[in-house]
């Protein structure tokens, strides 16, 4: 939260109390000159940012966002709609490349430059939840509740819990997701047939997953892996899935070392050690260079089976083959006995801090979030015929239009299926060390994956780094 | 003024030459004044953008700054952390290895390099000019091209390996390979140093060489006694400059391999970078780059101290 002492103690971060104030200031006084003694009154950044609009008065706010091509138009598409509902506030998107590493390391750090300037964006997309309680233990992100309209009690019954906590850091919402993020595993129905396997029976459990795996990889002369069955690489949902947690919030302890996530890597690793692991880190540089080239590599049949989310669905039918034809299955399970889970993330509308106007962003950002509005939300998530995520609330499963999207892209249901069905569901650590919890996360798997490390070893070591930089955060 | 005052034939020497030393200081000042406006882009953008940031960051080094926190004042706290950070270690440690090995091939190769471009062929004009040209490409540009080279699978360097019957290395997949690949790039860009070379070269006096001719030196002889002794200013400014570079190298793991796999490639400047803009610590941060200072400074201090030792300059006394 934004603690009073922090208002008008440091410059460079405008507060929001501050922009309230300036408000009703306002709208005591006089249009005209209560804006000129504002300007004078108030401390520099709120001249330079404009006064806050009158209700009912047009604004135009600033949204940035990291979505490009296709998905670029998919924001106009959302943009519009909101256009049509009403005609007060005017948003305009701004695309602000994510950079080329993960965690949209570039986005972050020209955000939080333009917050600390004082010239932030009114309506932010974040990629993940991951960078929120880095930026709201800095007082970067403006809390949802302490505006008004925000009815926070409609909005939580509106959207799933596992989506609604996303946007939650200690004890106040920042943030709404547009839709969630889900896992299922897509496999190629003719790589199976090719092989002997049932094309309708897709794996069940990680043992499974191993067997069918051998049978579907195809090496070249050389050694080469031309063909990959499977191959795990997200430690974060398997870790999850073979039932283990990385954190603790209730104590604010890191427990990436949970025997449960050892054994996901364990488990992880015993492809690197198969299929030997140079030649499985050599494949997936290939990949990599792939996916600058817009190669899919499900589509190009690089993978049998690959985890994917929902969007993909939409990409085969869009842009793959027509006769391609796949099998849609939840995460296989740890074993026979295991409970379903899996993992979720959202794109989610946050509101910087120095915003012109919170309580117009707001307006967006509820909208985004489709809160009580199951039909327009319907359209909105699915890019009017597309599935692009799940939606964040169960209400939207019963719109005959959303239900057409279902039907026309089969497998979509399983997705819906996985989070909306109350499983267990992870999601990413809601601590202020995050960014660097998800470095570590991936040089120790890159580590194990190249056996140059056993996974409880370099999972303690994690544990100890990521537990020493969060007390110093905290 | 005292210009307006009519200087009559009868006035004291002494006050008139007065008057003019003070016109003249006048107008000195004024020109020193135009001087100062002309330049004052440049003072100004120097002040703003490099004095101001390099105290700030000093500043900063001895305080919790992160982006969005001014923080408060820690002493030698961020300098204390710094020394028990694996990855402080891991990435210094890595930068040594890049450092030491692009220097000392960078240094072979350009010099190889220019003693070939010095010879008096038809169209050496033309062969300079081709093997300065990469140094124009963008340094993003040319990290792109390399992981295309560098393919583990696709890759022309290793298709050409495989086809003489060498083993064919991952390359940024691997750990091990991931920083001699980095150096391979870094080769890539040696034109400069190549171009100086070739200066240096130029600069020798050809009547050293008659008479070593006379005296029956061989080639390898004249390169060893003549060319190599006379260009070691000229190599000891490209090593400097090299490992100054060098410490500060950043974009090519940036694009490429983004400090993977399992931190191989994690060199100083890119861990410097992910602490300031993705963990947002500018206080740590700042104190990295102070301590990276200080280190160039003691390597360059020490490399110059001892150049006295192989270091000749024409007409000097060794």
């Amino acid at each position: 939260m934004i603690g009073p002492h922090r208002v008008n103690a440091d410059p460079t971060v405008p507060s929001i109390r501050s922009s309230r104030l300036t408000r009703r200031r306002l709208l005591q006084a006089g249009a005209g000159a209560a804006a000129l003694a504002s300007g004078a009154a108030s401390p520099s950044w709120a001249t330079a940012r404009g006064v806050p609009a009158i209700q009912g008065e047009p604004i135009t706010l600033t949204y940035w966002h990291g979505w490009t091509e296709q998905w670029e138009e998919m924001v106009q598409f959302v943009v519009d709609q909101f256009h049509q509902q009403q005609s007060r506030i005017r948003i305009e998107p701004v695309v602000v490349p994510v950079g080329s590493q993960e965690q949209s390391s570039e986005f972050l750090a020209k955000l939080t430059a333009a917050i600390a300037a004082g010239e932030p964006p009114d309506i932010v997309t974040l990629f993940g939840s991951t960078a929120i309680p880095t930026l709201a233990s800095q007082g970067a992100l403006v809390p949802l509740d302490s505006l008004d309209g925000a009815d926070l009690p409609t909005v939580e019954a509106w959207m799933d819990p596992n989506v609604y906590r996303l946007g939650r850091y200690e004890d106040h919402l920042y943030g709404l997701s547009y839709w969630a993020g889900a896992y299922a595993l897509i496999y190629n129905k003719a790589h199976f047939a090719e092989v002997g396997l049932d094309p309708e029976v897709g794996p069940a459990t990680v043992a499974d997953l191993d067997a069918f795996a051998e049978r579907l990889t195809v090496r070249s002369g050389s050694g080469d892996i031309s063909r990959m069955g499977f191959l795990p690489s997200d430690l974060l949902l398997w870790g999850t899935v073979f039932g283990g947690n990385f954190y603790d919030p209730s104590s604010n302890e890191v427990t990436a070392n949970d025997p449960n996530v050892v054994r996901a890597l364990a488990w992880m690793r015993s492809y690197a050690e198969k299929y030997d692991a140079q030649k499985v880190a050599e494949f997936n540089e290939g990949l990599a260079s792939e996916r600058a080239a817009n190669l899919d590599p499900l589509i190009a049949g690089k993978f049998s089976m690959q985890i994917q989310g929902p969007w993909k669905l939409g990409d085969i039918k869009k842009f793959g083959d027509p006769n391609f034809a796949y099998g849609v299955v939840r995460p296989p399970l740890a074993d026979a006995e295991a409970q379903p889970a899996n993992w979720t993330w959202g794109d989610i509308q946050v509101i910087p801090t120095g915003s012109k106007d919170p309580a117009a962003a707001l307006e967006f950002v509820k909208f985004t979030a489709g809160v009580n509005d199951p039909d327009g939300y319907a359209r909105r998530c699915t890019w009017g015929e597309r599935p692009i995520n799940v939606p964040v609330s169960r209400a939207v499963l019963e719109v005959p239009s959303f239900q057409q999207v279902v039907a026309s892209h089969p497998g979509f249901d399983v997705f819906i299926d996985a989070l909306l069905n109350g499983e267990r569901i992870g999601s990413p650590p809601v601590m202020p060390a995050a960014a660097f919890f998800t470095d570590r996360l991936a040089a120790a798997t890159d580590s194990v994956m190249l056996l140059q490390a056993e996974p409880g070893p370099a999972l303690d070591d994690l544990d100890q780094s990521v537990q020493s930089e969060l007390d110093r955060a905290r | 003024m005292a210009i307006a005052q009519p200087t009559s034939t009868f006035a004291l020497p002494g006050a008139d030459a007065a008057d003019r030393r003070a016109a003249l200081r006048r107008r000195e000042l004024r020109r020193i004044g135009t001087g100062l406006l002309f330049v004052s882009p440049w003072l100004v953008g120097a002040l703003v953008f490099q004095v101001y940031p390099v105290f700030a960051s000093l500043y900063y080094s001895f305080h919790s700054t992160t982006m969005l926190k001014s923080g408060t004042f820690v002493g030698f706290e961020n300098y204390r952390l710094l020394m028990s950070d694996d990855l402080f270690w891991t990435s210094l440690g890595n930068t040594l290895y890049y450092l030491g090995a692009s220097v000392l091939l960078g240094t072979v190769a350009a010099l190889a390099l220019a003693m070939l471009l010095n010879q008096r062929l038809r169209g050496m004009a033309v062969y300079r000019v081709v093997f300065y040209v990469p140094t124009i490409v963008p340094l993003v540009a040319v990290s792109v091209i390399w992981v295309w080279f560098l393919h583990p699978q696709y890759g022309v360097l290793n298709y050409v390996l495989d086809l003489v019957g060498l083993p064919s290395p991952g390359w940024f997949a691997d750990p091990a390979w991931a920083m001699p690949g980095l150096v391979i790039v870094s080769l890539w860009g040696l034109g400069n140093a190549m171009v100086i070379y070739l200066a240096g070269l130029q600069d020798i006096p050809v009547e050293l060489y008659e008479a070593a001719a006379l005296d029956g030196a061989s080639g390898w002889e004249r390169m060893k006694s003549i060319t190599v002794p006379l260009l070691t200013p000229v190599i000891l400014f490209n090593v400097i400059i090299g490992l100054i570079h060098g410490f500060q190298y950043f974009v090519p793991p940036y694009v490429i391999t983004g400090g993977g796999p399992a931190d191989a490639t994690l060199v100083y400047s890119l861990y410097l970078y992910d602490t300031a803009f993705q963990y947002f610590k500018m206080g740590y941060a700042s104190a990295m780059a102070w301590v990276l200072f200080v280190i160039i400074l003691i390597v360059t201090g020490v490399l110059l101290r001892t150049s006295g030792r192989w270091v000749f300059y024409q007409g000097g006394t060794r």
